[in-house]
């Protein structure tokens, strides 16, 4: 299996795939966000993403302006846009019908896919990067600037998010009534509110994310959709249900085992291999890496 | 008529792939494999008959079976885990079969041909009904009366112990183990039933369709497995065949005209009908007045006879109607929905009331949905909403 | 009957159950009471197999069921109800009962086509005999989330006796009860001990307890401090510091 692969090909598939496994990281924190909080599952999330991706460069068609703030637009509308459906989908659904929570947002998925289907008729835009061309080499190997950047945005919005939860009173609200609504409510905090905010944290994680998988990739295409969905909830589970640890460090995890099976396997494969490691770790350890264990079933 | 049997036949399969889902939701695991079921159903029944050369209704008793066989191995890691990581897990499962079957090729010779699945290309050629003469009346016929008989045995189901215990174990299972339930011989259990249904539902599916690939499995059919119970209502059968009539009947088929923005409306529609009516068309139904319920009994009955004079006037309708819009293409099935549409909004002060149950009724619910959240009467029970 | 030895249970850093030994003698009535935490209800889920335990033993007549399963744990005779009462709510009364036929002697009575369609004749018999016991025949088909609160405890009780079993492992039941429903459920008890059943009883009514128990076993920080009957436990001055409280002030702390 290693035959016509060297080690220094299996180290810069590693490395590549560490770095950009950092929008599924990303992707997984806003996933787990969501979960943390309402204890549902937002199907739109990915659709979410993707769609602030649009908007940022429909605003860049427009005016020219640097990359940068390409991002950080496609960030904000994607904050927008989670704020859309947290009213189109939790705020008016009693918490006691899950299911009807989660064929809305499959509902929002839709319709948001739809919508920039029309829109763009279908066809894929290309995204800029940052650093593109840069290229940071030792010898054979190299590390790609573009990644290396979204590598290092992934972080500071880790932290910022870091603090945002543990150094704000509205971070600390939220966290508040992720545990205990009732309680929450009884304190004088605004559930619906607060929850609102949750969902435009999450939205601006995503767009980020969004942005970051466009960069990487170099297009935009509504078919992104659903193998980030995908991706998402796998890594989600293999880091622990609302976990943001964990879903960072799984989100590393399958971005790396992905790029190596691309690399010593072919592309149709590649996705099989990440089901199996799906599989793996919900035979060995169903609650993920951080999950927290409840009774036994 | 060549519409009405393919619709009947497409209703018949989405029903007997809804009501598999619906066993399994019963036991409040949210299942995404349904699809990868009806796939593994689909191509062994399709490989059994056309190169096999076995006769129909044995090859689909082994589609439904070697599905159930699956869904049994699968269901015990599976079932380990709950909730979304459920849901997930069968994600997955789902899209590995869909992956296996991308990437199998195995053909034989049959005459001139090679016939068999091969890989990204799919199954072409599961010509077992027009090889052995069936019309599409029979192959109708054929579907529906399966469908009948799975609604039938799902029903009788969930009357007997076994839907009680189900739906225990949706409930509270712990507290369904703690009197005495064994939770996985329950829950593998119902999910190797799942598995069967949706197998034969597979396996009527390759057969009526003819060429089957693995994107047909993929996660959005999964996705209206779930939906048909869930929009349905998990309480009674009907309710699912009475969200494939109006997910499959009106929104896929009758608003075809809208071409491009069906999609659209689709993703809004459902958005609106969970907001309205989050127990489903069923609870909705229950909540109805007689009054209402006579309405939707006519109005359905309406549009029957509506249907049935136009088929038989069919063509100059059409033309009368082109030629007033000064368009041409549109066919009568659409004219037939839409007529009953105006009818109905017309005969009708509240609005559009229609075959499907949820619009009038969600509209009071809607709007004490608005009047509660903004401060409303106390007399209400409670909902909860985050 | 139901022996304890050295059990322990730990969650993360929390000892909740710390190297308890208990007995319960058959057709004996104990209580086991303590302080919030002092790891009561943890030690009953232990017996009836909610959870594992992290050390220790478990035997029941004889058998070891440190780690059989709840529903395995049933089929050896042993019953629970739960604290905050986990009921079907949307199921009917009888079908709260119908759920719970599962005891050993019941499966006997129907082979396995009888048990999953209609049931067997002996199984509707028990329905109605514990829907009488409990006194809620008139309201068999009303949903169960739909009932008053004490009907609720009453048809919680019914849906553990369904299974026949040989001891009762009762999770705070008079929590929530006025005066009256506590007299009626001491009465139910003593009907039930009657009847042969053996009860462990987690209890903070003290009227229910100290009238009912035949021994009480009481939890402080998950060790047992001590153990006797009513009379001499509430004597106990270790109890009385941790848990029941001294009759006069004297020496307690000032409040702040």
């Amino acid at each position: 299996m290693f035959g016509d692969v060297s080690f220094l090909d299996l180290l810069q598939a590693i490395t590549d795939g560490l770095l950009f496994g950092a929008t599924y990281a990303i992707i997984g924190t806003g996933f787990a966000l969501i979960f943390g909080v309402m204890h549902k599952i937002n199907l739109a999330y990915a659709a979410t993403s993707i769609a602030g991706a649009y908007v940022s460069l429909a605003f860049a068609s427009l005016i020219p302006m640097p990359a940068i703030v390409v991002f950080l637009i496609a960030a904000i509308a994607s904050g927008v846009v989670g704020y859309l459906i947290y009213l189109t989908c939790f705020r008016f659904i009693p918490t006691a019908s899950p299911l009807a929570t989660l064929m809305a947002t499959v509902g929002m998925l839709i319709l948001i896919d739809e919508v920039i289907v029309h829109e763009t008729d279908g066809m894929p835009q290309p995204y800029p990067a940052l650093f593109d061309n840069v290229m940071i080499e030792i010898g054979d190997y190299g590390l790609r600037g573009d990644l290396l950047f979204i590598f290092g945005l992934s972080i500071v919005a880790t932290v910022a998010l870091v603090i945002f939860l543990y150094r704000t009173r509205l971070g600390v609200a939220t966290r508040a009534v992720a545990q205990q609504p009732v309680a929450a409510q009884l304190c004088g905090i605004s559930v619906q509110r607060t929850n609102g905010t949750t969902f435009i944290m999450s939205g601006l994680l995503g767009g980020l994310a969004g942005a970051m998988t466009g960069a990487a990739v170099g297009t935009l295409s509504p078919l992104l959709t659903l193998p980030i969905t995908i991706k998402g909830l796998i890594v989600t589970v293999i880091g622990g249900l609302g976990s943001i640890p964990g879903a960072i460090i799984a989100g590393l995890l399958v971005g790396m085992f992905e790029n190596v099976a691309l690399a010593l396997r072919d592309v149709q494969e590649r996705d099989l291999y990440v089901m199996l490691l799906l599989f793996l770790f919900l035979a060995v350890r169903p609650l993920g890496i951080f999950g927290k264990s409840s009774s036994r079933d | 008529m060549q519409f009405w049997y393919g619709l009947a036949q497409l209703v018949g399969v989405h029903t007997i792939l809804g009501l598999s889902a619906y066993v399994i939701l019963q036991t409040g695991q949210v299942s995404m494999a349904q699809a990868g079921f009806l796939a593994i159903g689909a191509y062994v029944s399709g490989m059994l008959t056309t190169m096999g050369g076995w006769h129909i209704v044995p090859a689909l008793l082994v589609g439904g079976v070697t599905a159930a066989v699956v869904a049994t191995i699968v269901g015990f890691p599976a079932l380990r885990v709950k909730g979304l990581m459920f849901v997930v897990a069968t994600i997955a499962f789902g899209e590995a079969v869909r992956l296996f079957w991308f990437n199998f090729t195995y053909q034989v010779k049959q005459g001139a041909d090679m016939v068999g699945p091969v890989g990204g290309e799919g199954f072409k050629q599961i010509r077992y009904f027009p090889a052995n003469g069936w019309t599409d009346l029979d192959r109708a016929l054929f579907i529906l009366g399966l469908m009948a008989i799975v609604m039938a045995g799902v029903w009788w189901l969930d009357r007997s112990r076994v839907g009680v215990v189900l739906r225990a174990v949706g409930e509270d299972d712990l507290a369904a183990q703690s009197v005495g339930v064994n939770l996985t011989a329950v829950k593998v259990g119902a999910f190797a039933i799942s598995g069967f249904i949706a197998g034969i539902g597979g396996s009527l599916y390759s057969h009526y369709t003819t060429h089957i690939e693995h994107l047909n499995f993929g996660i959005v059919l999964a996705t209206f497995a779930i939906a048909y119970p869930i929009v349905g209502g998990l309480h009674n059968v009907f309710g699912t065949l009475a969200a494939v009539i109006f997910i499959q009947g009106f929104l896929v088929e009758g608003l075809r005209f809208l071409g491009d923005w069906r999609n659209l409306l689709f993703g809004a529609l459902i958005v609106v009908a969970m907001n309205v009516s989050p127990r489903g068309f069923v609870s909705v139904y229950r909540d109805l007045s007689t009054y209402w319920r006579r309405r939707v009994y006519s109005g359905a009955i309406f549009t029957v006879v509506l249907i049935i004079v136009g088929e038989a006037a069919g063509g100059e309708v059409v033309a009368f109607v082109d030629g007033l819009l000064g368009r041409s293409g549109l066919q009568f099935n659409h004219m037939a929905w839409i007529a009953f549409l105006v009818v109905m909004a017309v005969w009708s002060w509240r609005g559009l009331a229609i075959l499907i149950v949820m619009i009038p009724a969600g509209l009071q619910r809607l709007s004490g949905v608005l009047r509660d959240s903004l401060g409303g009467s106390a007399a209400r029970r409670p909902r909860r909403t985050a | 009957m139901l022996d304890l030895r050295a059990l322990t249970k730990n969650f993360g850093g929390v000892v909740a159950v710390d190297g308890l030994d208990l007995t319960v003698e058959e057709g004996k009535i104990v209580a086991l009471i303590g302080p919030n935490g002092s790891g009561k209800s943890t030690t009953v889920n232990l017996i009836a197999g909610i959870f594992p335990a992290s050390g220790g033993a478990i035997t029941f007549k004889g058998q070891d069921i440190t780690d059989k399963l709840p529903h395995r744990t049933l089929e050896c005779g042993i019953a629970r109800t739960f604290q905050n009462i986990r009921l079907f709510n949307e199921l009917s009364v009888w079908q709260n009962l119908w759920v719970a036929q599962n005891a050993p002697e019941t499966r006997k009575s129907q082979n396995f086509l009888k048990r999953w369609m209609s049931g067997s004749a002996l199984a509707r018999r028990s329905v109605e005999e514990e829907l009488a016991f409990a006194d809620l025949a008139d309201k068999r088909d009303e949903l169960a989330g739909n009932l008053a609160f004490g009907e609720q405890r009453r048809l919680e009780l019914a849906r553990s006796l369904a299974a026949k079993p040989s001891l009762l492992l009762l999770d705070e039941p008079a929590a929530g009860m006025n005066l009256e429903e506590v007299k009626a459920l001491d009465g139910r008890l003593r009907k039930l001990q009657e009847r042969g059943i053996t009860i462990l009883l987690v209890e903070h009514v003290m009227g229910l307890v100290m009238g009912i128990a035949d021994r009480i076993a009481v939890l402080n920080f998950g060790r047992k401090i001590a153990e006797g009957t009513p009379t001499e436990v509430q004597a106990d001055e270790l109890v009385r510091e941790a848990y029941l409280g001294t009759p006069d002030t004297s020496t307690s702390q000032a409040a702040p």
